[in-house]
């Protein structure tokens, strides 16, 4: 059996250029007005590799406000209910481990004491410090993804949604620190995020037709639903459950806080330190690029070592294997930890992950305004993450344990205190035990690699795990 | 950080299980201790393992000292000891089928005995409350720790 397109949200596998990028929580009160705002919103939400609005449809045609839907577990239960779905074999209170613990029990929460312990979510990334102070954890069901072309557009539509959710006794979750009162940003001018780096272009490619082409990667990545030996996706045995969550992806959310004065006080403060080394590049953005595995412009050091090329180059085929002491793509380095792409892994992980390192399907946003320089002006800025897979904890949050411990691959054993180390641009650096300094080989200057003390440059300000469904179950849950 | 894990199953007492149990104690040093030591072996993570029989047959252990993270290797221990993993658990109650990850996972965590104490080193167990007490005599260096200063050793 293989996966539709049509019948997965677009959101999840294409790429939309709406410049304007909304995150609504709502709060189911009463489950059948819930369904009746649900026909009205998710009823024509998008499926397929090519939904209007995105890069793979007409580029040159007005862009109408699009929306996507996905429902935490409390949310799914709700409706479920509602649609007296226990007949069809759906009985939420007996699903038992058909789903993922890491979904459906509090227990195992992102906010529980378990999976902060394993997370290492303390100091400022520790849950109390998470959402809006004081707020209740569970106080929403529903994440509504809401993309605008334009101010106007977002205006207008984010009116409309809130009047019908109103109305619809759904109770929004506002975030007063937002102009627009909800998780919102937009897509920066030329793809540059706070810290100056460009995103987008590293792409997870699914092989629809499971091809096996290399640089493809399995649609199970993605997709519950369809179980096998290589990937043991819950639910593993067919039945209501399986056909209920086949399409559909688990939706993280990070909301995460970047410490831009930070960042740049890090660069400037070992500008002298960093010069011997850079070459003919600034050395300042030389450090930046070795923490991230791109330059600012988004060109692959493992593509251009030295300097940044004129133009920028956004290939993307690169991988890892001709430099497994990091020379030029650092061990520790965001994307390479993120992605190990060709890396040997530890023995356990080459049995967890036979197809390769796990992978995430990156959608987000930034939010706040952009800063320059090395003085902070006290305002809220950074990067709501959206990462989509088919498995929370094998997935997301082992690489979030990694971005932690840098501890999946023998070659982190080939330098001093390699597995202790962490994300060079990411990580609580007062972890236990953890190595909080760069790792940055020096190449053929023969140096000593260059250590230099990190700091905490981002931070967690709070994670949620949703269930988006096919398109088909989403008809279901809102009772069409 | 190492974390003790002491997996206990109480064994039915019928005349199948009992039987059963006899048999994978005959086989045990022959070909299930074999399997289990080649996967804890690449694994480079469990110091050390032993499966005991308690009471009268009345309950089966499974102890070791791992490091790493609580969720993080789950899968890995399943899918490597699937077999041997089937044939302990056949023995008690309540048996999750070890082809299902969330069984599994769900299974292991109920059956893991709390150690008594407190940790000294921060660990925290499966729930994320600190973690019972659990000694250790280098200060909880992880096996390819020691595996990496006994192989510079040699090499010195
Ligand atoms: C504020 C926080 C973050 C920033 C500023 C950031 C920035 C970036 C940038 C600039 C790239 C390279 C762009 C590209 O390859 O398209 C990237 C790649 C990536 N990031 Fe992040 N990121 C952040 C948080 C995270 C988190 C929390 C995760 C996962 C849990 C993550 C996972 C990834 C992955 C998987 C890639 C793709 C790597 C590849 O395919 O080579 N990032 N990130």
């Amino acid at each position: 059996m293989k996966p539709d397109p049509k019948n997965v949200q677009s959101l999840f596998i294409a790429r939309y250029r709406h410049k304007f990028r909304v995150v609504l929580l709502f709060r189911i009160d009463d489950p059948a007005t819930a369904q009746g705002f649900l026909q009205r919103w998710a009823a024509n939400v998008n499926g397929g590799l090519s939904p209007a609005g995105s890069y793979a449809a007409d580029v040159e045609a007005q862009l109408d406000p699009v929306c996507h839907f996905a429902f935490n577990w409390p949310g799914i239960s709700l409706l479920l209910k509602e649609r007296a779905a226990t007949a069809q074999g759906l009985d939420p209170d007996e699903v038992g481990t058909n789903l993922e613990q890491f979904f459906t029990e509090e227990d195992h929460a992102p906010n529980s004491n378990s999976v902060v312990a394993s997370l290492d979510m303390k100091g400022m990334n520790a849950p109390e410090n998470w959402w809006t102070a004081g707020a209740d954890q569970s106080a929403f069901h529903i994440a509504m993804l809401c993309y605008f072309a334009d101010a106007a557009q977002k205006f207008q539509g984010l009116g409309k949604i809130r009047a019908d959710a109103e109305a619809s006794g759904l109770e929004e979750w506002q975030f007063p620190d937002f102009d627009d009162k909800a998780l919102s940003g937009e897509v920066p001018a030329g793809g540059i995020l706070h810290f100056g780096f460009r995103d987008g272009i590293s792409k997870v490619d699914i092989d629809w037709e499971e091809t096996g082409t290399p640089g493809k990667s399995d649609f199970r990545e993605l997709l519950l639903g369809y179980p096998s030996s290589d990937y043991r996706i819950s639910p593993v045995d067919p039945g209501p459950w399986n056909d209920f969550v086949r399409d559909g992806t688990y939706l993280n959310l990070a909301w995460l806080y970047q410490d831009v004065a930070a960042f740049n006080r890090f660069l400037r403060d070992h500008r002298n330190v960093t010069a011997p080394l850079s070459g003919q590049a600034d050395p300042e953005e030389w450090l930046a690029a070795k923490m991230m595995g791109r330059w600012r412009d988004g060109s692959a050091l493992a593509l251009h070592p030295e300097r940044m090329p004129e133009p920028w180059d956004p290939s993307n085929n690169f991988g890892y294997r001709s430099d497994p002491e990091g020379e030029r793509t650092p061990l520790h380095s965001h994307i390479r930890v993120c992605n190990p792409r060709d890396q040997g892994l530890t023995h356990v992980n080459d049995r967890r992950f036979p197809k390769g390192p796990p992978r995430l399907i990156r959608r987000g946003f930034s939010y706040g305004p952009p800063l320059e320089g090395t003085e902070d002006d006290g305002k809220d800025r950074g990067l709501v993450g959206l990462f989509a897979c088919a498995r929370i904890n094998e997935q997301f949050y082992s690489v979030v344990r990694w971005i932690q411990k840098t501890d999946f691959s023998d070659h982190f054993d080939t330098i001093r205190r390699g597995r202790k180390r962490q994300d060079m641009m990411f990580g609580f650096r007062g972890k236990r035990q953890a190595e909080a300094t760069t790792y940055i080989p020096a190449g053929s200057a023969g140096a000593a690699p260059l250590e230099l003390p990190l700091k905490d440059f981002i931070r967690y300000k709070g994670i949620a795990v949703f269930f988006a469904p096919s398109v088909k179950s989403l008809k279901y849950l809102s009772g069409s | 950080m190492t974390h003790p894990l002491t997996l206990t199953l109480k064994i039915k007492q019928d005349p199948e299980t009992l039987a059963a149990l006899n048999d994978l104690k005959e086989n045990f040093a022959e070909h299930i201790q074999p399997k289990i030591e080649e996967a804890l072996r690449k694994s480079k993570l469990v110091h050390f393992a032993r499966v005991v029989v308690i009471g009268d047959n009345e309950y089966i252990q499974v102890i070791t000292e791992y490091d790493g993270d609580h969720f993080e290797y789950t899968e890995f221990f399943r899918d490597a000891l699937t077999p041997i993993f089937a044939k302990i658990f056949s023995l008690a109650d309540g048996v999750p089928d070890v082809d299902n990850p969330a069984e599994f996972f769900e299974f292991s965590k109920n059956a893991n005995v709390r150690t008594l104490g407190l940790s000294t080193d921060g660990a925290t167990d499966m729930h994320g409350n600190q973690a019972g007490w659990l000694f250790s005599a280098y200060n909880h260096a992880e096996v390819r720790d020691i595996l990496g200063a006994l192989q510079r050793d040699a090499a010195e």
